[in-house]
């Protein structure tokens, strides 16, 4: 009896060993860019004088490098369209009838997301990652070094929960060593069947501290019709 | 059971328990060791699929414009309103009549007024003139876009309707443009008409490749078309098909896009008869820059230029006219000579959100110094063609000047139509100067004599569907070294001889 319990104890602890910085970063990609999924969400940008603008948008994505958002509101930007594919991304203006490429540092409505923190969700292809001390209790951090000058980021601190590496915070950072945006994860939900993700992300501007832009997640659908198609720069304005 | 298999079987069993507790749950248990930064949340309620059946937008304009008409210049302002308001009302609809097929619409009614004409009396001196309905200021109505797409297969879809198709990757102008009505590089927003088309589309995994018929429209009424491919036997001013034939095959090759084009083309935007043409287009991005290349390939050109003989003078002009010379003729139009046209340029995106674009333009059939020196000497004559009665407002070349109607009606604040070899496009765009307020500046300049025009505008967006634009359009002369001269001696640049002086223009715009 006391060998079982012994065995069963470090069964327990084996099972309870700390994930790896990469594991860690895996489950990031996982969680906040699934393979197929498609999504509603609202965008609210705070400006400096406390005013704000809100953005209603549609998010289509398929395998780990396309995505597609199609903006709903407001009657301004109704109409514009974004595609990414692969490392490459375009954007369609209907008031001129035409699609343009734009590079991955644009900010994403003149907000304080980057296009690629919304676009481009697969950080363990473009960072690398180590684990450091965390700032907050039960909790794990992660460093993550850019691979290549084409990164939105030169480093970026993350901050997961244990247990399901749910993540709580990021702080983003430019090659000068500045801190320049952090992240808040909020309103963990289950969306779709067994998964759960952020419902609420707000993105602080560390540079202009009174700038902060919050996306609300609608609903997010996994496995969806999401054809080929849909991500070709043909299709973009149909 | 070994030791090992026992660890196995409860790691096993473990991992499913913990599995069929998440299951269970539909709203996460957030773990108790993270209360304190992770509130539990209730799973948000499905919505409806975004997707609508019917889609509707648009918006409201009215601008208001002063121009001041440079009646102390060379070309005629007789038909120039120095003040002008135009009021458009746009809708935008979307009809999704099948999962696979959807009508689209975009169409303007457009209003305007003008008046306050100023000219020259007979000794020179400006004098008010009568306001009169001149092209300008027509009420129309503009089908921008009205086409209905079907997808019979994911890799096979077919557009009918009036469409603006860019395949270019130009932006202030595109020479492979050879369907739609020119852009005003200025106000490229203003400018969303397409053509009648039919176009069959195969988007594939590797490239897109893409088949255009757009039959020309010959006769319009206040935006609708009344006459198509060929005149009628009673109105027969040829017995050709008007058309333009268009292909290309799009690929992203390297993280370039890149498109092939083919034209082939009867009497269609130009004078050119079963004319073949070949386009490319080329766009990747570096970092912060984008970089584009968009080139046409033609031999020979439709390019006007004037009989020398006929303008060097007065005489010259009067034996032209009793011999029944023509002014001007298109010499390059069944030339063999390989005359390309090709724009490269880049974008770059400041850290700012600021953003800087220059392109340059060569047009190998475009004018050189002596067929500007025959367009100086031209222009000398038209204060002695004034003098005597003559109408000089058709003057060959010069209606580019004037501001005048676009092909499909609407009115443009400036038609560029670029007859020199070299030009540059430099844009500036500052968002948020203040929080709401785009500053932006567009430069056109000919490289040859450097004369410019100079856009600037200053836009606030004042709610998110009310946009505020103040816009100021200035014609700069180039320097009198660069300029050919008239035979009175007068410099002449391509941009500083407009027939304004200025234009300053106020503009609202409401988005529904």
């Amino acid at each position: 009896m006391k060998t079982t319990l012994v065995l069963s104890l470090l069964a327990q602890v084996a099972l309870a060993a700390e994930p790896t910085a990469a594991e860690i970063l895996a489950k990031y990609d996982a969680i906040m860019g699934p393979g197929t999924y498609e999504a509603l969400a609202e965008m609210t940008a705070t400006r400096e004088d406390g005013t704000s603008r809100t953005y209603g948008m549609r998010f289509l994505k398929r395998d780990t490098d396309k995505f597609r958002v199609w903006f709903s509101a407001p009657a301004s930007v109704k109409g514009q369209e974004i595609l990414r594919l692969g490392d490459n991304s375009w954007v369609y203006l209907p008031n001129l009838k035409r699609a343009t490429r734009i590079a991955n540092r644009d900010s994403f409505q003149g907000g304080d997301f980057n296009n690629a923190d919304v676009l481009r969700v697969n950080y363990a292809a473009d960072y690398t990652a180590t684990l450091a001390p965390s700032p907050l209790p039960d909790s794990y951090a992660v460093e993550l070094k850019s691979k290549s000058a084409e990164t939105a980021y030169d480093k970026i601190r993350l901050i997961v929960r244990k247990g399901d590496l749910q993540p709580l915070k990021g702080e983003y950072f430019g090659t000068s060593g500045q801190m320049i945006r952090s992240a808040t994860f909020t309103e963990h939900a289950e969306f779709d069947k067994g998964f759960t993700r952020p419902g609420r992300i707000v993105m602080q501007n560390e540079v202009v501290k009174a700038r902060k832009t919050e996306m609300v997640m609608k609903t997010f659908k996994l496995d969806v019709d999401a054809p080929p198609q849909r991500f070709m720069q043909a299709d973009l304005g149909k | 059971m070994s030791n090992r298999l026992f660890i196995a079987a409860l790691a096993l069993a473990t991992a499913a328990f913990a599995q069929e507790d998440a299951g269970a749950a539909p709203v996460e248990r957030a773990p108790e060791s993270a209360v304190v930064v992770a509130p539990l949340a209730e799973a948000p309620t499905v919505e409806p699929r975004f997707s609508k059946l019917v889609d509707v937008t648009g918006y409201g304009m009215t601008r208001t414009q002063f121009t001041r008409a440079r009646t102390w210049g060379l070309l005629p302002t007789s038909d120039l309103p120095q003040l002008q308001q135009l009021v458009e009302f746009n809708t935008q609809v979307k009809v999704s009549v099948r999962p696979r097929s959807y009508l689209s619409t975009d169409i303007s009614l457009v209003g305007s007024w003008g008046g306050f004409y100023r000219g020259v009396d007979a000794d020179g001196r400006e004098v008010a003139l009568a306001d009169k309905a001149s092209p300008q200021v027509q009420p129309l109505v503009s089908i921008n876009e009205l086409f209905v797409s079907h997808e019979f297969l994911p890799e096979l879809n077919l557009l009918i309707g009036k469409k603006r198709i860019v395949w270019g990757t130009g932006l202030a102008f595109n020479p492979t443009d050879l369907l739609n009505p020119r852009r005003d590089p200025t106000d490229p927003t203003f400018q969303r008409s397409g053509v009648w088309l039919a176009q069959v589309e195969a988007p594939l995994s590797f490239a897109t490749f893409s088949l255009v018929f757009a039959p020309t429209v010959l006769k319009q009424t206040a935006g609708i078309p009344t006459q198509v491919l060929g005149y009628p036997a009673f109105d027969q001013k040829d017995t050709q098909l008007h058309y333009q034939v268009a292909a290309r095959a799009y690929a992203l090759i390297l993280d370039t896009d890149v498109t092939l084009m083919g034209f082939f083309g009867n009497r269609s935007v130009d004078d050119f008869e079963a004319k073949p043409r070949v386009g490319l287009a080329l766009s990747h991005v570096f970092g912060a820059l984008e970089a584009h290349l968009e080139a046409l390939f033609q031999t020979g050109s439709t390019r006007e230029v004037l009989n020398s003989a006929c303008v060097k003078d007065v005489m010259g002009a009067l034996q032209c006219s009793i011999a029944k010379t023509p002014y001007a003729t298109k010499p390059g139009l069944t030339s063999d000579e390989l005359r390309p046209k090709v724009l490269v340029g880049g974008r770059y995106q400041f850290a700012d959100d600021s953003l800087l674009s220059l392109e340059y333009l060569y047009q190998h059939d475009g004018w050189n110094q002596d067929r500007y020196q025959d367009f100086a000497n031209a222009l000398g004559l038209i204060p002695e063609g004034r003098a005597a009665g003559v109408d000089v407002t058709n003057f060959p070349g010069a209606g580019a000047l004037f501001g005048v109607a676009s092909s499909d009606g609407l009115p443009v604040r400036f038609a560029f139509d670029p007859r020199g070899r070299h030009y540059a496009f430099l844009t500036y765009q500052k968002p948020r100067v203040f929080e709401d307020f785009t500053l932006s500046a567009v430069v056109i300049a000919n490289l040859r004599d450097l004369s410019t025009t100079v856009t600037p505008s200053l836009i606030w967006s004042a709610t998110d569907w009310l946009n505020l634009s103040l816009l100021a359009f200035v014609p700069v002369p180039g320097p009198d070294a660069l300029a050919v001269k008239t035979q009175q001696g007068t410099p002449i640049t391509e941009f500083g001889i407009t027939p304004f002086a200025f234009r300053a223009m106020f503009e609202a715009r409401a988005f529904f």
